[in-house]
């Protein structure tokens, strides 16, 4: 697994709210909303967290094996960079 | 009800303010406000609000007045009190009935005695007519000192309160929601202090139920879903001819005001497009609100609420002070532009002086007769030579085709001939070139005629630009640099001489066809567009073009010295040429669409905010490997559909 840190693109605001993230995009308008996991996926991500680092702390975190705890971060981050939401730093 | 700010300038300085950072002393025209007034009546408005800047130092401000008071609105003024006499004595005159005067008042300043003096004197003349409106920025403001100034004056007993705002960039000073419990607390001891004295207080948009304790709600006569729903677009109309959801989100977008047909389309619009912010609130709870939930109360301040998100700090405040140059705050020396010739009478150019004098450095138009032109198709010439002959505007000639059509030693001859007759009888005093050698024997020929190096040589180095210093007057740099910036400055340190920018070429800035282009459309065998296709896959990269709005061209102060307008096609109809020369050298706002230029120009109504053009000013312009055009893009789409 490739050990990279992600940053927000330009543009995209996130919000914690108490069931999980709110993101925003303040050029196309979109918003998003994050609920568990995924939110904690994000919130490690955002907080500076390299990709490997952040994986296993989900698994300690969601309390789930690290292959599937890796696997959904990778989905994850595929799925964000594809909207662009986020950017490899 | 619409805020029409006529004027940018004031002469306060309040740390609170959320008006944008513009250059000062911009004014509406006289004609844009009363249009302005005008579509505020036809959409059925009965009120119009005019504020600033400090309104009443727009040299106009008393005309702008009656107007408004004449198309039987009810008109609310915005003043900092601080107001010269002929704008005081025309507030007093206007009939009580029709118009009122909200003083701002500055509690928690020291104020000089002539300044009290003069926010005594505004209060005294005017009395009833004027109310108080305070803005809160921090706990324990002295809230009893608007009080006191109304008991001392007789003014209406009704005071306004506002809650200073964050702008969405947090570029000023403003209250914090975890600070609005307390601002509660002190507005509710003072109401009980003043409401015995007949005191009552408003509250302006932002503030949410939720602050307040009911004992105050009942105090102000107030309901939760009346107080909780008050965070709408105004709309805010600014002087550059520009709409904003209101002053703090307008980074957000600025849309422009050309062609809206309502002010409540407008507004619709501009509501629209903040939808997805307002799915959160100010405070961390107020999704799990009741008062959320049964949609009586938004949450707040959309821009509080983004306090609470994290973000990548947009580079616009550095990039736009490094734009600037040396000197920041600076005033914009005058602007010199070069417009295109198109056929029109002699009236069309003499009412276009009358407008403009000296503004209008040079007018271009291509050689003719040696068969050399400028490389595009020939337009119409029937009134050219009468406008030579009348000499009222500076004349200058094109003389930059692609590639000369012979060997320079057999056109050179031909061409300088003309120039030379040009020159010596008809006065044109200027010429662009885009060949090195044939400018040396101009140079060399005609001593004293100002040679501009065209864009067609595709300058973009500064050790190209140094090989042209002591040839050319006039740089128009590469148009692949529009949005670059500091690489002009880097040509404009190394050519030493004037730095003139296109600004509505429209070509995409990685265009690779460009030259082949200019070729097929002056054999008249031209396609529409070589970048047709690749448009038509990606509309996008339209937004990529090498163009400046009219209402961003103050973001280029301090790099180019002139300016030049492209558009002896697409601007050939008198009134179109009219409108956007008239807003370039005014500097008001025109959608991409309008402006003319190249086959990558943008065909629809797309808004470009502030912030998303200075965006483009830093980005790498490596499209392939970006998307935030693409992004900006996807949130146009409803625009159209809804003004």
């Amino acid at each position: 697994m490739a050990d990279k840190i992600f940053q927000l693109s330009p543009g995209v605001r996130w919000v914690v709210e108490p069931r999980g993230v709110q993101i925003i995009d303040e050029y196309s308008r979109r918003s998003i909303s994050l609920d568990h996991p995924r939110s904690a996926i994000w919130e490690l991500l955002m907080r500076g967290h390299p990709e490997e680092e952040a994986g296993d702390m989900l698994a300690h975190i969601v309390e789930l094996s690290e292959k599937y705890a890796a696997s959904e971060m990778q989905s994850a981050i595929d799925e964000w960079i594809n909207e662009g939401w986020i950017e490899s730093r | 009800m619409p805020n029409l700010h006529i004027i940018t300038e004031c002469n306060r300085a309040c740390s609170y303010c959320f008006k944008d950072r513009r250059p000062p002393g911009k004014e509406m025209p006289v004609s844009q406000a009363r249009h302005l007034i005008d579509l505020v009546r036809d959409s059925g408005m009965k009120e119009i609000r005019i504020l600033g800047g400090e309104p009443t130092l727009h040299r106009e401000f008393v005309s702008i007045l009656g107007y408004a008071l004449d198309q039987g609105l009810y008109v609310r003024v915005f003043t900092n009190g601080f107001m010269p006499a002929s704008s005081l004595e025309a507030l007093q005159k206007a009939p009580e009935k029709n118009c009122r005067v909200v003083l701002n008042f500055p509690i928690g300043v020291n104020r000089r005695p002539d300044e009290d003096s003069k926010l005594n004197r505004a209060a005294r003349l005017l009395g009833q007519k004027m109310s108080v409106g305070i803005n809160i920025y921090r706990p324990g403001m002295p809230l009893e000192e608007a009080s006191r100034f109304v008991d001392q004056h007789g003014l209406t007993r009704t005071i306004r309160v506002g809650m200073a705002h964050p702008r969405l960039d947090r570029a000023n000073s403003f209250l914090h929601p975890r600070q609005y419990h307390r601002i509660s607390e002190e507005l509710e001891l003072w109401l009980k202090n003043i409401k015995p004295r007949n005191f009552m207080l408003t509250l302006d948009c932002g503030f949410v139920p939720c602050m307040f304790s009911p004992t105050f709600m009942e105090m102000a006569e107030l309901s939760a879903e009346a107080l909780g729903s008050r965070c709408n677009a105004i709309p805010d109309l600014l002087p550059d001819s520009t709409a904003v959801h209101c002053l703090p989100l307008a980074e957000l977008d600025q849309l422009p005001i050309h062609g809206v047909r309502s002010i409540q389309g407008l507004r619709d619009t501009l509501q629209h497009r903040t939808l997805s912010f307002r799915k959160t609130g100010v405070f961390r709870e107020c999704s799990s609100c009741d008062l959320w939930h049964r949609s009586l109360c938004q949450g707040g301040c959309v821009s509080a609420a983004m306090l609470r998100s994290h973000y990548a700090p947009k580079k616009s405040d550095t990039i736009t002070a490094a734009l600037k140059g040396a000197k920041p705050d600076a005033e914009p020396k005058p602007t010199a532009w070069a417009v295109p010739y198109i056929d029109q009478p002699l009236e069309f150019w003499q009412a276009l002086v009358s407008d403009h004098g000296t503004a209008i450095r040079e007018v271009y138009f291509p050689i003719s007769a040696t068969g050399v032109g400028s490389g595009r198709p020939a337009q119409p010439q029937e009134h050219l030579n009468s406008l030579l002959e009348a000499k009222i505007v500076p004349m200058s000639v094109l003389v930059n085709p692609l590639v000369l059509p012979q060997t320079l030693e057999a056109s050179a001859p031909r061409i300088i001939e003309e120039l030379l007759r040009l020159y010596e009888e008809k006065g044109v005093f200027a010429a662009t070139l885009n060949d090195r050698r044939l400018a040396e024997l101009v140079r060399a020929r005609i001593p004293a005629m100002r040679l501009t190096a065209s864009c067609l040589f595709d300058i973009a180095e500064a050790s190209q630009a140094r090989t042209l210093r002591d040839l050319f007057d006039v740089l128009v740099p590469a148009t692949r640099l529009t949005r670059s910036p500091n690489r002009i400055k880097t040509l404009r340190e190394a050519f030493g001489g004037t730095i003139r920018m296109l600004v509505n070429e429209g070509c995409l800035i990685d265009c690779l066809d460009r030259k082949q282009h200019i070729y097929e459309m002056a054999a008249a065998a031209a396609p529409e567009s070589l970048c047709f296709q690749r448009l038509e896959e990606t509309p996008w990269l339209r937004l990529t073009g090498a163009w400046i709005l009219p209402q961003h061209l103050h973001l280029y102060n301090g790099i180019s010295d002139e300016y030049k307008l492209a558009g002896r096609v697409t601007l050939r109809n008198p009134g179109n040429y009219q409108s956007v020369l008239n807003a370039y050298l005014n500097r008001t706002a025109l959608w991409p669409n309008q402006i003319g230029g190249g086959p990558a120009s943008v065909l629809r109504r797309w808004s470009m905010s502030q912030t998303e053009f200075e965006l483009l000013l830093q980005c790498s312009h490596v499209c392939a490997d970006c998307t935030i055009c693409s992004r900006i893009a996807q949130g146009q789409q409803s625009i159209e559909s809804l003004i």
